[in-house]
């Protein structure tokens, strides 16, 4: 940022080929709608960009962008009157079927199957997902999350592990199971 | 410029809550295996068009807060100086300050005591006295005046026009009072 700010325009196209992939795939994987995100997307780094100077280097850049983006999506949700669509039996179907495949250990997770699991995290509450999304889709730590939420680490921990063993009821047991074998 | 490859960025590994199981981390691991993290072609570029404008902008705009603490907190601290040395030589060109009288009965000048303010060097000896006044100096400065009054030797001592001995130990208690308020 304070290259950015200097004037060095290769360290802000770095800055943006860095984090902007990561703030539109967390907004697309709350609304769902590539357009929008690429949109929040815009208008968020446009905010940055116009705070160049005045951004004050303390070790919180992630927390902050990821915010801002977060805010900007909630907003435009709000006015648009969308809601966040629950998750129905039929989208769950699929996850049951391929995780009774009798599939080897360890094999790549293919597409349907991240689909299904996905489409499981959809299902969970909005503060379950926000904190799965957080550290998987946008690549936080607890640390940046908490300061994201502005809410303890241990808090963020206990949510992240709530989220999971929702997660495993959405699942089923014996999905989980195969879910969490595959992914070790 | 290339998007970057969306798999290049991970929840980072770190310990998960200390209730979490084996099942657990697993589903952990599964969801960052397969967190949706697709990027358009040519995000960053659009992005990078877009922020153009407000980049410069931000550039251009005044810090809000200061960048650099340290420096800023030594300039304040050579304005403040500056501040009190400026306030010194003004009172030092008061007649009848306390100042002067120090002048006329302490060790700075005691030849020209009639006359303390009235050249150029007789102004720079009064700010040097200033510069130098210190602690142990006005105590040393009150304890001779002290003396001087108790042992019967006030009639030796060299005083500006028209002060009285009792003044002057007035005077000295005051450079010793304004000494303690500067050096805390």
């Amino acid at each position: 940022m304070a290259k950015a700010a200097a004037g060095d325009d290769e360290a802000w196209a770095a800055l943006v080929a860095c984090y902007a992939p990561r703030v539109h795939a967390l907004l697309v994987a709350n609304c769902r709608d590539h357009d929008l995100a690429e949109e929040i997307t815009q208008s968020t780094f446009c905010t940055i960009a116009a705070k160049v100077q005045t951004y004050v280097e303390q070790g919180r850049f992630e927390p902050w962008l990821f915010r801002i983006a977060m805010n900007r999506l909630r907003d435009e949700m709000r006015r648009r009157g969308r809601q966040a669509t629950p998750v129905s039996g039929e989208i769950l179907r699929p996850v049951a079927a391929t995780g009774r495949e009798d599939r080897p250990r360890h094999a790549p997770v293919d597409e349907e199957t991240a689909s299904a699991l996905w489409e499981a995290v959809r299902g969970l509450g909005e503060a379950d997902q926000r904190v799965l999304h957080l550290r998987h889709v946008a690549g936080l730590s607890f640390k940046q999350i908490a300061e994201q939420l502005e809410q303890p680490v241990g808090t963020v921990l206990a949510r992240h592990f709530r989220a999971l063993k929702r997660l495993r009821e959405v699942l089923g047991d014996e999905i989980a199971e195969d879910f969490a074998r595959r992914g070790q | 410029m290339n998007t970057p490859d969306p798999s290049s960025w991970h929840a980072p590994d770190e310990p998960l809550d200390a209730r979490c199981d084996p099942i657990d981390e697993g589903l952990d691991a599964m969801l960052d295996q397969t967190a949706p993290r697709e990027v358009p072609e040519g995000l960053a570029d659009r992005v990078l068009e877009a922020t153009r404008a407000d980049l410069e902008r931000g550039r251009g705009a005044t810090p809000s807060r200061l960048v650099f603490p340290s420096m800023a907190r030594l300039a304040a601290a050579a304005c403040v100086a500056a501040a009190v040395l400026a306030a010194f030589w003004l009172v030092s060109l008061q007649p009848g300050s306390p100042v002067e009288d120090r002048l006329a009965t302490g060790d700075a000048d005691p030849a020209g005591s009639v006359d303390v303010v009235a050249g150029p060097m007789e102004r720079f000896r009064a700010l040097q006295a200033v510069n130098e006044l210190d602690w142990q100096g006005a105590v040393d400065d009150l304890a001779q005046v002290v003396w001087a009054v108790q042992n019967g030797a006030a009639s030796q001592m060299v005083l500006s026009p028209g002060k009285t001995p009792m003044e002057a130990v007035e005077n000295e208690l005051d450079s010793v009072r304004v000494v303690a308020k500067l050096e805390g």
